[in-house]
């Protein structure tokens, strides 16, 4: 049963990701502007002295003079093959563009969701055993000023005050130029939403363990309150959790965009802002497919872990 | 998958009256403090946006070159930008811009993401199939990556933006309504409708539907901040709302480039942005809290 | 802060106008300058150089014959046959002196001491390699089509001499051999191939290749066998690139960079009491708005003097230059040996009442018709401030201008496609006359955006023919009476609606020594400059 459930979800993400590969395909072909002229790489204060001849020859060697069908088609059998083109403005390969980005962004958004888990957790645990007291009150507080902050604009600040005026962090750059301590004001400035999100979510989910009648036994039997917090209530509350933290992954994606930017961090935000400013077609196309593809995975992943840990859910 | 507890839908499966029910409703929201305060905050920023034009001292594009970067007075109360325009005027319209286009970005995914979702979560079988799957493509690109792409695309107008940012609202409403119409599908009053002969458009819209709507009031007020942060990203970005327009994304951004000098460029438009944020996320805090207690509706 | 100009009246004082402004400028440069010493080494570097850190124009690929100007950064990593000097004059580079003509040919003599940072020799085959390959198109360059047209063949004539025919008249050609033609070594090229550029750019210049991520770090090293003994004096360079505003001036007031030569004027506030210094280099930087003369309202001459007398360069150098720029005085820069001040200057000075009635008469304005023009310009920073006060000025005498904000490659994509109203451009050029003149007015010119005398534009064929008579010199003082007439015509056929001069600016740490303020972006000259730590 469970195998075959496993199976199931496994083939309908096949679809999934065909329709990713396929959106990625449309937006490229409708991003206004001449990639070839982008090609050209004329840049700032440029003067553009190319020939109508030239922005042929281009468009040719681009592949921009064949049908539509005959375009995605090729698109999706390089695709498949791992080969999503190269740059239109420097002629790198897109893979490894992409490549050499992904660990940056994936770095920032796993110290993210651990360190958002870790505080989502603790807080909303702290939370549902103070019920109703004060200190509840004030956790609670601070879920929601942390979930209404703009990371972006949280991110200044804390550039401002621990880099600048504390200079206890870099300022710019990436792991690879200043070790782990880069992530730390990034992660700081996008951490603060999924925690709260986190933290609510195991607060319900704790109280509602704690209401039930197994508990009640067990505090009946006279075991230890953390005892049965840790062995029994954690366990329990944690599995919607689990859904939680898996959704915000794919959301932090949101805040990491800008905060990359801000922080000169060479990720995959990054490198689609760049590209999009510089109508850099097979970039675009190639980060939408692969920012895709890991999401879909990563729900995939999900599902089957609360599957796992919640034998309850319907399969 | 199935997370979707239809809990809410259910406790409310019997609808002798929606309008006393829904001032009972009211009036036990609005018991708590803290959502009289919630609902008093967006209140105030909506009629903040809606009385711009009466409030602001001056037309938020006045430029006073000779006047730029003034700090706070009591003439310019948030100070003036690099071209001498009012801060307090923009912020102001700032609001506006924000609030109208996170409004009709949820109305725009809110309709049809419930029509997607009930129509899917209704028939069932292979239509559903297929609106899942095609739901869940959406679902897997990130909202953020979505609305740039289609920015960059379609170009930065608002109507625009408010596409790009619905597309994946009407993904989300639509996979809360077909959890929602899951669950009331299966309970007997369904069946007794469809054993006195009622058309399936009929059942659907007006017995299934009403039912369903907690979960998607929930998911639209907690949305409502997430919208306006997205916006914000975009214009702060660059792809958003374009000069002169005020946009509080905007705004912080310009005011990046004078962070220490003249710090209220971007202090007061965040300072509006995190209070508007506040307001909606305390407010969909509540609601949910009332209509859907066990938060099925989380995003 | 302090405030130096880098320019000394190296073309002496032309008028009253220039006499004031620069004595102006250096009364404060000395005023400012009061214990900023400046150690001069001529030839000899201190003893320590150190790692310069700065921000890059964020080049994607290092390839010389990849980037539309091959000028900047560039010449750090390659070296051209020839080179400019800090005035901008055109110098020997790799050549040992200018060319010679021989009969339609130029003859370059080359050095023999220069070798690629690789070992292998600088000779004329790689020469033309290097030229064949930019013109084969082998790599996607923006320079192969115009030097295509200009050149017909290279000619090794022997190991250290080659040729170069051209195809017709190129009186840009020094300047052109001097910005655009840069010399990468062939053995490195036929190994990398299109990765050259990416992960080995090999030349023959001051510094060599360490590792590059393109749009993020690129870290040099010296070239200790670079081919001007001694230099250059840094030990590396490491450029990144911020797009931050905040924090690229906040990492040069911290120290975490040495020198930012891209933010706008406004910051310059934000550096007060911060030790920074902040250098103006005397500008080529042309702003003007481009009209499209095709458009059926713009072509009406009325209607652009009309824009001419509503805006005010004056406000934007004051509101968004800081002050650091010039009004328009003649159709060349102040420093320029062309530059001839303009003996009537009202027709680009601003004047509202004639702005109203010019547009009155052409039947826009109360009781007419409603004029509303798009103005494509790029988005952030300085750009947005300049659009946000020309709507201002143009507001006042009744036009709606709309302005639509856009990513640069979009700009240029609609200028290709003449798919637009007015366009917010900056032109940069050098001291030849052409730079300033035929260039930007003679058809065909490479930076004419107006189609003024171009088929479909707004036509003067006196103009075309001043431009084409005052191209074939490049001595002022031979053409300085067709100077005054074309600069009369222009002022009054205003093909582009002129705004001002901008300079060029770097802001820099105290530690940062022998550094001079080029007079165009990015060309500083970085092979002297050391580090005081």
């Amino acid at each position: 049963m469970f195998f075959k459930f496993v199976i199931r979800r496994v083939l309908f993400s096949i679809p999934t990701i065909v329709g990713i590969v396929t959106v990625a395909f449309l937006l490229g072909k409708l991003i206004p502007g001449d990639p070839a002229v982008a090609a050209l790489g004329l840049d700032l204060d440029g003067a553009s002295t190319v020939s109508q001849e030239e922005l042929e020859r281009v468009r040719t060697e681009l592949g921009l003079d064949r049908p539509v069908i005959v375009q995605y088609m090729s698109w999706f059998g390089d695709a498949l093959q791992g080969d999503l083109g190269r740059s239109s403005v420097n002629r790198e390969s897109v893979t490894a563009l992409i490549l050499r980005a992904f660990p940056n962004t994936m770095f920032l958004l796993l110290t993210t969701i651990s360190t958002a888990a870790l505080i989502g957790i603790s807080l909303g645990v702290f939370s549902a055993l103070h019920r109703g007291k004060s200190a509840d009150l004030v956790a609670r507080l601070v879920t929601i000023i942390g979930v209404s902050t703009p990371p972006f604009w949280l991110a200044l600040v804390l550039i401002l005050v621990f880099a600048f005026n504390l200079n206890l962090f870099p300022m710019n750059g990436s792991v690879a130029e200043h070790g782990w301590i880069a992530l730390v004001l990034p992660t700081a400035s996008i951490a603060l939403q999924p925690a709260a999100l986190i933290a609510r979510m195991s607060r319900s989910s704790m109280l509602e363990v704690l209401s039930q009648d197994m508990i009640r036994t067990a505090t009946a039997k006279g075991l230890s309150r953390w005892r049965i917090i840790l062995r029994h209530g954690l366990p329990n509350a944690l599995s919607p959790v689990i859904t939680v933290i898996g959704f915000q992954f794919a959301n932090l994606m949101g805040g990491a965009v800008a905060i990359e930017v801000l922080f000169g961090m060479p990720g995959l935000g990054s490198l689609l802002i760049n590209a999009i400013f510089e109508n850099d077609l097979k970039v675009i196309q190639g980060v939408v497919v692969i920012v895709g593809i890991t999401f879909a995975v990563t729900n995939l992943a999900v599902d089957l872990l609360y599957s796992v840990i919640d034998p309850r859910i319907k399969l | 998958m199935t997370i979707s507890s239809t809990a809410a839908a259910v406790d409310q499966s019997t609808s002798p009256s929606l309008r006393s029910r829904f001032a009972k409703n009211f009036a036990r929201f609005l018991s708590s403090p803290l959502n009289c305060f919630s609902l008093g905050l967006t209140t105030l920023l909506f009629l903040l946006a809606l009385l711009a034009p009466v409030i602001a001292p001056y037309p938020y594009e006045q430029i006073n070159p000779a006047n730029s970067l003034s700090p706070p007075t009591w003439e310019h109360i948030m100070g003036t930008d690099q071209v001498g325009r009012d801060i307090f005027s923009r912020v102001l319209y700032g609001a506006r811009i924000s609030l109208s286009m996170a409004v009709m970005t949820i109305f725009v995914g809110l309709a049809s993401g419930v029509f997607v979702g009930a129509v899917s979560g209704y028939l069932g079988g292979v239509a559903d199939e297929v609106i899942m799957r095609v739901v869940e493509i959406f679902m897997s690109i990130p909202g953020i990556i979505l609305a740039l792409a289609l920015v960059a695309v379609l170009g930065p107008s608002p109507l625009f933006i408010v596409l790009a940012l619905s597309i994946r609202r009407i993904t989300q409403f639509a996979r809360v309504t077909r959890g929602a119409v899951l669950g009331v599908k299966a309970l007997d009053y369904v069946a007794a409708c469809r054993v006195i002969g009622m058309s399936n458009v009929r059942i659907l819209f007006f017995h299934v539907l009403p039912n369903c709507i907690g979960p998607i009031i929930v998911l639209a007020t907690v949305l409502m901040g997430n919208v306006i942060l997205l916006e914000s990203t975009l214009s702060f970005l660059g792809l958003g709302i374009q000069e002169p327009t005020p946009s509080w994304g905007t705004m912080i951004a310009a005011g990046n480039e004078l962070l220490t000098f003249a710090p209220w460029l971007s202090l007061f438009p965040g300072g509006f942005l995190f209070l508007t944020m506040l307001a909606f996320n305390l407010l969909g805090d509540g609601v949910r809290d009332h209509l859907d207690p066990r938060g099925a509706s989380v995003i | 802060m302090k405030i130096r100009n880098s320019l000394t009246g190296a073309y002496g004082l032309r008028s009253s106008i220039h006499d004031c402004v620069v004595a102006l400028i250096l009364a404060v440069a000395a005023f400012t300058l009061v214990g900023a010493s400046v150690a001069r080494a001529d030839d000899a570097c201190p003893k320590y150089g150190g790692t310069f850190k700065t921000v890059d124009i964020s080049y994607s690929n290092l390839d010389p014959s990849q980037v539309a100007n091959p000028q900047y950064y560039m010449r750090l990593l390659y070296d051209g046959l020839l080179d400019f000097d800090h005035d901008l004059n055109v110098v020997p580079g790799l050549a040992v002196d200018l060319p010679t003509r021989d009969g339609e040919r130029y003859v370059f003599k080359l050095r023999d001491d220069v070798k690629f940072h690789d070992g292998s020799d600088f000779n004329a085959e790689a020469v033309k390699f290097n030229v064949e390959r930019l013109i084969a198109g082998e790599v996607r360059s923006p320079l192969t089509g115009y030097w295509k047209k200009q050149l017909k063949s290279v000619e090794v004539i022997d190991d250290h001499t080659v040729a170069f025919v051209p195809a017709g008249e190129w009186p840009t050609m020094l300047w052109d051999f001097a910005s655009s033609l840069r010399f990468a070594s062939p053995a490195a090229v036929k190994e990398l191939g299109v990765d050259h550029g990416l992960k080995g750019a090999v030349g023959t210049g001051p510094f060599m290749f360490k590792s590059f991520q393109p749009k993020n770090l690129m870290i040099l090293e010296r070239n200790p066998n670079y081919y001007k003994a001694g230099l250059p004096c840094l030990d590396g360079i490491q450029a990144r690139v911020i797009k931050s505003g905040s924090v690229r001036a906040l990492s040069l007031i911290k120290g975490d960079l040495d020198m930012i030569n891209t933010f706008p004027e406004t910051q310059f506030p934000q550096f007060q009491g911060s030790g920074v210094i902040i250098d103006e280099g005397k500008s080529s930087t042309l702003t003007v708005l481009a009209v499209n003369t095709k458009n059926s309202a713009l072509a009406d001459l009325r209607v652009r003097q009309a824009i001419q007398h509503a805006v005010d360069g004056k406000e934007l150098i004051d509101n968004v230059y800081a002050g650091m720029g010039e009004e328009i005085a003649s159709i060349f820069p102040s420093w320029h040996p062309a530059f001839t001040l303009a003996e009537e200057l009202s027709p680009v000075r601003q004047d509202v009442e004639k702005a109203k009635a010019l547009l009155a008469d052409a039947g826009y304005g109360p009781g007419g018709k409603k004029l509303t023009l798009q103005l494509l310009t790029g988005s952030g920073g300085a750009h947005t401030q300049r659009a946000i006060l020309l709507q201002a000025q143009l507001a006042d005498i009744g036009i709606d201008l709309k302005v639509k904000s856009v990513a640069y490659a979009q700009v240029l994509t609609d200028l290709q496609a003449g798919n637009y109203e007015l366009i917010l451009w900056q032109m940069l050029g050098g001291p030849a006359i052409i730079d300033y003149a035929w260039n930007l007015y003679g058809s065909g010119g490479p930076n004419n955006f107006t189609f003024y005398n171009e088929e479909g534009g707004y036509q003067n064929p006196r103009a075309e023919e001043l431009t084409l008579e005052i191209a074939k010199s490049n001595e002022p003082n031979e053409v300085r009476a067709q100077i005054i007439e074309l600069q009369d015509i222009i002022f009054n056929d205003v093909p582009v609606i002129f705004l001002n001069w901008r300079n060029h600016r770097t802001a820099r740490t105290p530690s940062v020594k022998d550094l001079e303020t080029a007079r165009l972006k990015g060309m500083e000259d970085l092979r002297k400059v050391w580090l005081d730590r």
